[in-house]
This record gives C-alpha cells, sequence and structure tokens, in this order.
C-alpha cells in the first residue's frame, strides 16, 4: 500500500469517526428546510444567470463594467518622472530668472518656507536651457526636448500645479493616491475596481519601472482598503515579466493544465455543496493565471515588432529603458489593458554630482524620454488609439528656481532643490484640449500665480474622463466612504476639448 | 420682554403636540362611544382644552413666525390650516355643549374634518423643521421616480434656447444659492442668520449686516468669503459641503459686483461664454447619436456574453451598446449575426485582430446606428467597403495593420458622415495623399510617422 493511499484510507475513516448521530439529525432537519427554501429562492432567481464567469462581476472582480457617466477614454498612460523634473529646463520659460543669476535670493522668498536641502541664503539659478515657442498653439519647450517639440499641439500643459508636499515618498503617494500617507488605493486600482478590463487574459493594471522602484516603494500601485486584485502588476522588461508566473522546473505545460483542471473540478464540487460564489471567483483566478502565462510573454515581447516601430521609439530589446516601457505600454493599451502605469528614476537634479546637474545629468535624462514620448504619441495617433486613451506626464513636484546649497555651501554642480510650489504637468489624448496651457508661475517660476491646480484636480479630471463623478465614485471603509480625491478637486475644464 | 417672546415662541414645536393628543384622544372617544350619552361630559373635557392648546399652539407658532426670521410664503399653509383647527375645535366644543346626544351629523363631519386638518397642518410643520422632503427622502428611488419627485440636486442646467434673455440672478444665482448655499441658509436653519432662499432676504443680509454691499464691489462679504481659501475657517461653504467651482464663484462675484440687480439679463453683462460651460446639459453621448432607446434586456445580451464578446452599454443605463471582440479572437463572419438582436443599439463595432474578411460588410451595413467601426489586424481588403456607405452614423473606421487595399480607397470619399479613418501602415513609396480630394484630406490618417535624428540624439552630457 502506497503512502497516499495510507492517508486517503485515514482521512476516510477519520471523518467516518467524526460524523456522529448528532450530524445525521441535524443534516436531517437542515436538509428538508433547505430543500424547501431552494424551491422557494428558485422561483426568484434567474435560471439564465449562468454565462460565461469571465464577464460576471460577482465571479470575477477584473470584469469590465460600463463607466457610470460617459467617458472620454478608456484607458490611461501615466508617465511618472521619479524624482520630480526641473520645470525650469524643460517647459517654463523664466527669462527674468535668467538676468538674477547669481544673485542671492530674497529672503522674503525663504522666510517661513521649508527646503529640503538648502539652508542658508542660495543664489538664484537662471535657465539652464535654450526655449522656443513651438507648434501652432506656441507654448514654450525647452531645446532638451527637440523631439517633443513637434508633437507639443497633441497635448494641454498645467503650469502652475502645486503640492504640499516636499519629500519624494509623501509627494509621490499624495500624486497616486490623493494622500501623502500609506494605506490609500492608487489611481489606476481605482480605475481598474470601478471599470474592470478589457482584456481577461492580461492584468488590468500594469506597472512598468525603468532605472528603479519610486522613493514610496510598491505603496504607489498599491490597492490600499480595495480588495488586492485591483493592485498594479508589476512587469519587468528583464527576465520574466511578471514574477512567479512561469511554470516551476520540471513541470510541462500539460501537466500544469491537468493539475489545474482538477483541483479547479475539487473545487467546482465544492461550489455544487455550497454555492459559495467565493470558489467559483477563485476557479476564475486559476484560469487567468494559466491565461496569462501565455499573453503576458507574448505582449512583453517587443522583438515582434516592425523595426520601423523599434527605431520610432528608439528600444534597446533586452534591456530596462523607458523607452522599451513606452513602446510597451501601447501594446498593452492596444490589447485592452486599463491602466499602464510607467515610473521613470533619475529626475532628482540636486547638483550633487554628474548625474544630478541640471545642465549635465539632467539633459541626458530628458534625452532618454524625448523620443520615446513622442513615439508613443505619434504611435497611438496612427493606430487610431490616441483619441481613447488619456497620457499623463509629470513628477511628484517640481524644482526651485535657487541653486541648491546643501548645508549652506555653495556646490559644484547645477541642481536645484524640491518644489512643490509650482510646477508643470501635461496630459494628452481623448477628451483633452489640444495645444493648451493653464495657469501662470511667477516671473522667477517660484509660485503659481494664476490658474494653480492642486494634485487632487489633476486626480478629478483623470476620473473625469474615465466616466467617474469624482465625488460620487467612493468605496466604504473603515465606516465611511472613502474617495481619490478627498474632500476636494476640481474638474480642470480650462483643458478640457 | 423680548426675551421671554422669544422663549415662548421657542415652545411652539412642544405645544404643538398637546392640541394632537388631545383632539385626537377626543375624536377617537367619539366614535368610540357614539350615541352613549354618559360620554358627553368627558367629551366635553377633550374637547375644551384641546381646543385651548389649539389656541395656545397658534399663538406661540404665530410669535415665532414674527420673531425668527421664517417667510410668509413658506409658513402661510401650515399658519392657515393651524387656524381652521382652531376654529373647527372650538366649534366641535360649542355644538358638544349645546346636543343632548354626540352622535348627530354635524359633529361626524366637523371631526372627520379636524382629523384630517389635523394631519395636514402636522405634516406641513414637520416640513419646516426637517425640511420639505424629510418624508420622501427615504423612498426608494425608483418610487421616487415615479412620483416625480426626484429632484436636480446640486446641478443648475438650462437649456440653450433664449438664455441670454433671462434675468441672470432668476436664472443662473439663485440656481446655485438653491443647490449649494440654502440647505443652510433657509428660513427654518438661517446659519448666521443669513437666509439666501429669496432676493429680499439676500439684500437683508446676516447678523453682520449686509452680505451683498452690490455698491462698494470688492467689499462684498459674500464675495469675500466664497473665495477664501478652503483651508480658512470662514470659507464659504464650509469644507465639508460641496464647493463652488471656480465659474460659479466667478458669476455670482460678477452678478454682484455689477449691482446685483434681481432683473437685469444674461445678454447685458459681458460674461465670457466659458463660465457659463457648465450649466449646459452635458452632451452625454460623444461622437454616437443620441438615441431613445429602450436598454436591451439581460436576456437578449446573455447569449452574446455567453460568447465571450465584450458587450457593454455606454455607460451605466445608457442604450447605446459598444462591442468588443478582444477576449474572443476566433469571431468569423459567421458570429455577426449573433448581433441581430442588438443592432438598433450597437454604435461601436471593436472586430480587431479577429477572423473577419470581406464578406462582413454584407451584414455590417444593416447596423444602422454604428458609429466606429475598428478592423485593424484583420484580413478585409476593402472590397465591398461601399455597402458601409448607406450607414446614416458612420464616423470612423480604423484599419490600421489590416491587408486593406488602396484600390478600394475612393470608395470611401463617398461616405457622408466619415471623419476619421485609420490606414497605417502605408508604403511610403505611394503617394496615396495625391489620391485624396483635398476637401477629404483631414479625414484620413495615414500614420506611418517618423522621427528624424537631431543633434542632441547623440551627445552624451
Amino acid at each position: 500500500m502506497t503512502d497516499l493511499e495510507k492517508l486517503s484510507i485515514e482521512l476516510k475513516s477519520q471523518s467516518l469517526a467524526s460524523t456522529t448521530r448528532r450530524h445525521f439529525i441535524k443534516d436531517c432537519a437542515l436538509g428538508l428546510g433547505g430543500i424547501a427554501l431552494s424551491s422557494l429562492m428558485g422561483a426568484c432567481t434567474s435560471s439564465k444567470n449562468n454565462y460565461d464567469p469571465l464577464l460576471n462581476r460577482a465571479l470575477n472582480p477584473l470584469a469590465p463594467l460600463p463607466p457610470p457617466h460617459f467617458a472620454k477614454v478608456k484607458s490611461v498612460i501615466y508617465l511618472h518622472m521619479v524624482g520630480a523634473p526641473s520645470q525650469l529646463e524643460m517647459f517654463d520659460y523664466k527669462p527674468e530668472l535668467a538676468k538674477l543669476h547669481n544673485q542671492p535670493c530674497p529672503t522674503s522668498l525663504l522666510n517661513g518656507k521649508k527646503f529640503a536641502f538648502i539652508r542658508g541664503v542660495p543664489n538664484m539659478l537662471g535657465p539652464q536651457a535654450e526655449f522656443e515657442q513651438v507648434g501652432d498653439s506656441g507654448n514654450w519647450v525647452s531645446d532638451n526636448l527637440p523631439h517633443f517639440k513637434t508633437v507639443v499641439d497633441e497635448v494641454a500643459f498645467l503650469k502652475a500645479v502645486h503640492t504640499d508636499q516636499f519629500n519624494h515618498g509623501p509627494a509621490q503617494l499624495l500624486m497616486h493616491t490623493g494622500s501623502s500617507r500609506f494605506g490609500r488605493p492608487s489611481l489606476g486600482s481605482w480605475v481598474t475596481y470601478g471599470l474592470g478590463t478589457e482584456n481577461q487574459n492580461l492584468p488590468g493594471f500594469v506597472v512598468l519601472t525603468s532605472g528603479g522602484t519610486p522613493d514610496a516603494g510598491k505603496s504607489v500601485w498599491g490597492s490600499g482598503f480595495l480588495p488586492s486584485v485591483y493592485q498594479g502588476v508589476q512587469c519587468r522588461s528583464k527576465g520574466d515579466p511578471v514574477l512567479y508566473l512561469k511554470d516551476p522546473q520540471g513541470v510541462s505545460r500539460s501537466l500544469k493544465k491537468q493539475v489545474l483542471e482538477s483541483i479547479n473540478a475539487i473545487n467546482y464540487k465544492d461550489y455544487l455543496s455550497y454555492q459559495d460564489p467565493e470558489i467559483l471567483t477563485r476557479i476564475n483566478q486559476y484560469e487567468m493565471a494559466y491565461r496569462m502565462q501565455i499573453t503576458v510573454p507574448e505582449v512583453m515581447n517587443i522583438n515582434t515588432e516592425p523595426d520601423y516601430i523599434k527605431s520610432l521609439y528608439g528600444v534597446e530589446p533586452g534591456k530596462e529603458s523607458f523607452a522599451n516601457n513606452c513602446l510597451l505600454a501601447r501594446k498593452m493599451v492596444e490589447e485592452g489593458v486599463r491602466f499602464v502605469q510607467l515610473y521613470d528614476w533619475g529626475w532628482d537634479s540636486h547638483g550633487t554630482d554628474h548625474g544630478t546637474a541640471v545642465d549635465l545629468g539632467l539633459k541626458n535624462k530628458c534625452r532618454q524620454i524625448d523620443r520615446p514620448i513622442t513615439a508613443l504619441l505619434l504611435d497611438l495617433k496612427q493606430r487610431g488609439l490616441l483619441d481613447q486613451t488619456l497620457i499623463v506626464w509629470g513628477g511628484e513636484f517640481g524644482r526651485t528656481p535657487m541653486q541648491e546649497t546643501r548645508e549652506g555651501k555653495t556646490m559644484q554642480y547645477k541642481g536645484r532643490d524640491h518644489h512643490g510650489e509650482a510646477f508643470t504637468m501635461w496630459l494628452a489624448g481623448g477628451g483633452i484640449k489640444k495645444g493648451a496651457s493653464y495657469g501662470q508661475t511667477d516671473e522667477i517660476g517660484y509660485s503659481g500665480v494664476e490658474g494653480r491646480v492642486s494634485v487632487h484636480d489633476i486626480q478629478a479630471t483623470i476620473l473625469h474622463l474615465l466616466g467617474f463623478n469624482h465625488e460620487e465614485f467612493t468605496f466604504d471603509f473603515q465606516g465611511r466612504p472613502f474617495r481619490l480625491t478627498d474632500v476636494e478637486g476640481t474638474i480642470l475644464n480650462q483643458i478640457l476639448a | 420682554m423680548d426675551v421671554f417672546l422669544d422663549l415662548f415662541g421657542r415652545f411652539h414645536p412642544l405645544l404643538v403636540h398637546l392640541p394632537i393628543g388631545f383632539l385626537v384622544l377626543g375624536i377617537m372617544m367619539l366614535f368610540y362611544s357614539r350615541n352613549d350619552r354618559s360620554a358627553l361630559h368627558h367629551l366635553r373635557f377633550s374637547f375644551f382644552w384641546g381646543s385651548l392648546s389649539t389656541l395656545l399652539a397658534l399663538l406661540t407658532g404665530f410669535i415665532q413666525y414674527q420673531r425668527e426670521g421664517f417667510e410668509w410664503e413658506n409658513v402661510q399653509a401650515h399658519f392657515i390650516t393651524g387656524l381652521l383647527c382652531a376654529i373647527i375645535a372650538f366649534s366641535l366644543y360649542y355644538v358638544l355643549k349645546k346636543v343632548a346626544f354626540p352622535w348627530n351629523p354635524i359633529i361626524k363631519i366637523l371631526s372627520v374634518t379636524l382629523l384630517l386638518l389635523l394631519i395636514i397642518t402636522g405634516h406641513l410643520g414637520g416640513n419646516l423643521t426637517h425640511g420639505n422632503g424629510h418624508l420622501t427622502d427615504p423612498l426608494p428611488e425608483v418610487l421616487k421616480e415615479r412620483l416625480g419627485l426626484t429632484p436636480q440636486l446640486n446641478k443648475v442646467e438650462f437649456n440653450l434656447d433664449d438664455f441670454a434673455n433671462q434675468p441672470l440672478y432668476s436664472q443662473v444665482i439663485q440656481p446655485l444659492f438653491d443647490a449649494k448655499c440654502v440647505s443652510c441658509h433657509n428660513p427654518s436653519k438661517n446659519k448666521g442668520e443669513l437666509v439666501l432662499s429669496n432676493y429680499k432676504m439676500l439684500v437683508q443680509g446676516g447678523k453682520n449686516g449686509a452680505v451683498l454691499a452690490a455698491s462698494q464691489g470688492d467689499k462684498s462679504t459674500l464675495v469675500d468669503r466664497i473665495f477664501l481659501p478652503l483651508s480658512e475657517k470662514k470659507h464659504m461653504p464650509p469644507k465639508a459641503k460641496i464647493q463652488l467651482t471656480e465659474e460659479e464663484k466667478e458669476l455670482i462675484s460678477l452678478w454682484i459686483k455689477s449691482g446685483a440687480s434681481p432683473t437685469q439679463v444674461i445678454s447685458s453683462y459681458s460674461i465670457d461664454e466659458r463660465l457659463f460651460r457648465g450649466f449646459f446639459p452635458e452632451n452625454k453621448t460623444g461622437i454616437y447619436p443620441d438615441l431613445e432607446l429602450v436598454p436591451l434586456s439581460q436576456d437578449v445580451l446573455t447569449p452574446l456574453l455567453e460568447k465571450r464578446l465584450l458587450v457593454t452599454p455606454l455607460y451605466k443605463g445608457s442604450p447605446l451598446i459598444l462591442v468588443s471582440c478582444v477576449n474572443f479572437s476566433d469571431f468569423t463572419d459567421d458570429d455577426l449575426i449573433a448581433f441581430e438582436s442588438i443592432k438598433e443599439h450597437l454604435v461601436a463595432l471593436d472586430l480587431g485582430k479577429t477572423k473577419v474578411t470581406d464578406i462582413s460588410f454584407g451584414t455590417l451595413a444593416t447596423f444602422p446606428n454604428l458609429t466606429t467601426l475598428t478592423l485593424d489586424h484583420t484580413k478585409i481588403t476593402g472590397s465591398g467597403i461601399e455597402k458601409l456607405k448607406s450607414l446614416p452614423n458612420l464616423k470612423r473606421i480604423n484599419l490600421s495593420n489590416s491587408s486593406f487595399d488602396i484600390e478600394h480607397l475612393s470608395s470611401l470619399f463617398e461616405f457622408s458622415q466619415l471623419e476619421q479613418v485609420h490606414l497605417y501602415p502605408i508604403d511610403q513609396n505611394e503617394n496615396i495623399r495625391a489620391l485624396i480630394p483635398d476637401s477629404l484630406q483631414s479625414l484620413f490618417n495615414l500614420g506611418t510617422y517618423e522621427i528624424t535624428i537631431k543633434e542632441r540624439d547623440t551627445v552624451n552630457y
């Protein structure tokens, strides 16, 4: 007798031993009641509800749902420059600041303010780039982004975004979860919770990183208090796209299929006796994981793209790069993924070394995103996807018009400190007014003087474009309804078409 | 004396329960004892105190109306029915004093009328203290809709026709106050003694005086406080309430600064059209036709869902249907027959990456409201695409990465409603732009964009 048979006999005898006369009587009584009840209830429910569980929200938490209101876009690509890109070297042209270059910062700008690193009285730092008005819109773009200049009429700028956080972690959390503290669901989680996702062979919320993980960690794509199926799935462009998705060594795909089928058959028997829909959900999850094993590596493979596309984006197959991620983002959206979140690391231009100098390293970072972002906009456009996709670009805050003086000392490289009072973001795609520019900063780009926009305003606008009323879209947790925009947020009609 | 009167008036909500109790008990006794003579004594007792307390309630009510900023138009129905109650209660008492037997027609009529009046008066009073909808609010939405009770809260909308000739105040400003201020600043709750429910009270101002101060422009307290930062304690509406939008704030401030006229029409102000945009009913269907169709029942959709077709309404409750085959890549021309049952409702059809061929145009031409048609990555060559010409709503055709043959391009020139055609990728050697008439150039997106190499691409800093 094998061990397995012994075990199975032992299980059988134990379960028989633990069944007493009491159980029999209880089963009789409850059983009769159950039969009566089920015949009563049976009349109430439609027998026709057995369609494919894939598209049934009760069984599949990622099943697509219609938006509550008319939606201008159905998917989002969010490009986050981790570390906070310098608006003063990219989009916010300040000729006055150039005139004040190397002059001490007026103390009126410093009194009562807190900076991450600046101590003492820093000098002003003029723009370290050449600016030019481009396109029909005449919006300003620096020479750091020569390719982006050609598509500038596709985007709408927000020039005076502000945040109340001046450290990376909390500011990233605020930008993506609506709160600077841990525990809230991220934007992508809210969206997949509210709308599900179209392609049932792929995750609904995909995260792609280049250069490193954001300072706030994986909480920026976490599901907070929402069910954990709505958290972002990090796909890697190097190695396995999704960790733990590959079959274990020595297990073939057909064996895996048999295992899953047997487990699902047993689970289904359990479902028949308990009628608990959670069991069907679990069966569904196993099947989805199985389907994803095939589809995810397929979609994540950029080698199959034609050369024309590869050179358009400037991809480097086999490496982890922002260009690769932009191409992947387009592939995902084309396949019906709801929310694609990109993080590109290395924008924290403090000027502590060559790589973080605004006149050196920042230029290299700009080069790394310039072509891919331009290609992404053009590629979506030629495939007819730009009208139904929203693209958001930004960082967690901006950078100071003053040169950073770490510990009060003048530094060798030119850098800028964290600055939450005013920075630039842009949006493009469906429902966005092409070539718009909203908000203005003062003469030196220190703070917004017109059209100040909060992080919650941007979130409200993104939700609006996806067909949500951000004030109605709530989730009950700990005794009260929560929403992404908390008690704030105004839709930015100024940049909507 | 004032203090005493105020206090006395405030007893009204308490005292009103006395006549209700006494009189209802009297009426109950009357119907219970019918012609029992011996009950007459008790009946008189009950109606005596009932009538007297009605008078008391009436008095305190009147004092409260006079001293607590209520408005006549709001309380008049309650007051008149209350007065009638008092009159009938006294008459009943009078008749009961005269008769020898209580069970006579006059008494019967009077008592039934009194009972009804008591209920109505009580309800009207309840509306004053608890708000107009306090009985209807808890009803299920469906029932409310049937009764025509669903109020468009917090949303002010008006029609395009003739709005410019309406007064700004009645058309925009007051509805704004009604939607976002009046829940606190109304006659029964008058926070800060400010009532914003009509022009007269608005001009009167609150406990710190006038809020409009129209002649002084910027000095208006109301404008000051709505423009305070949200974090300020004095900001209005309070942080937790639904906020005025920037446009709404600007409109209110503009109205007050221009003299807060109750009659001046919208066209005589020079208002940026942008400020009004939010008030027009939203375009709820975008590029899709706004069709008055009955939404499809689940029974119709189930067979489609069983095939793993993605069938979703445009938005919750919309009859328009969007269909995608993203989870059903083995979809063939024969499967199109499944859409027969939803052909009126079908506005967007995504057949991308499926196995459909040119044969499908015949069936596709029978979907009258089809607005967007996506055929990317298919074997479609475009032969027979002219059959779709008759579709009155067809605006977008996506043929990117399909086998579309340029020889069928000219068929598309005759489509009347077409706004966008995607034909990427296009062989750069063929000059396709030259084939397209000038007037239609903007319709066709040929894609195949290129990004030239710039100097910066090669410099490493």
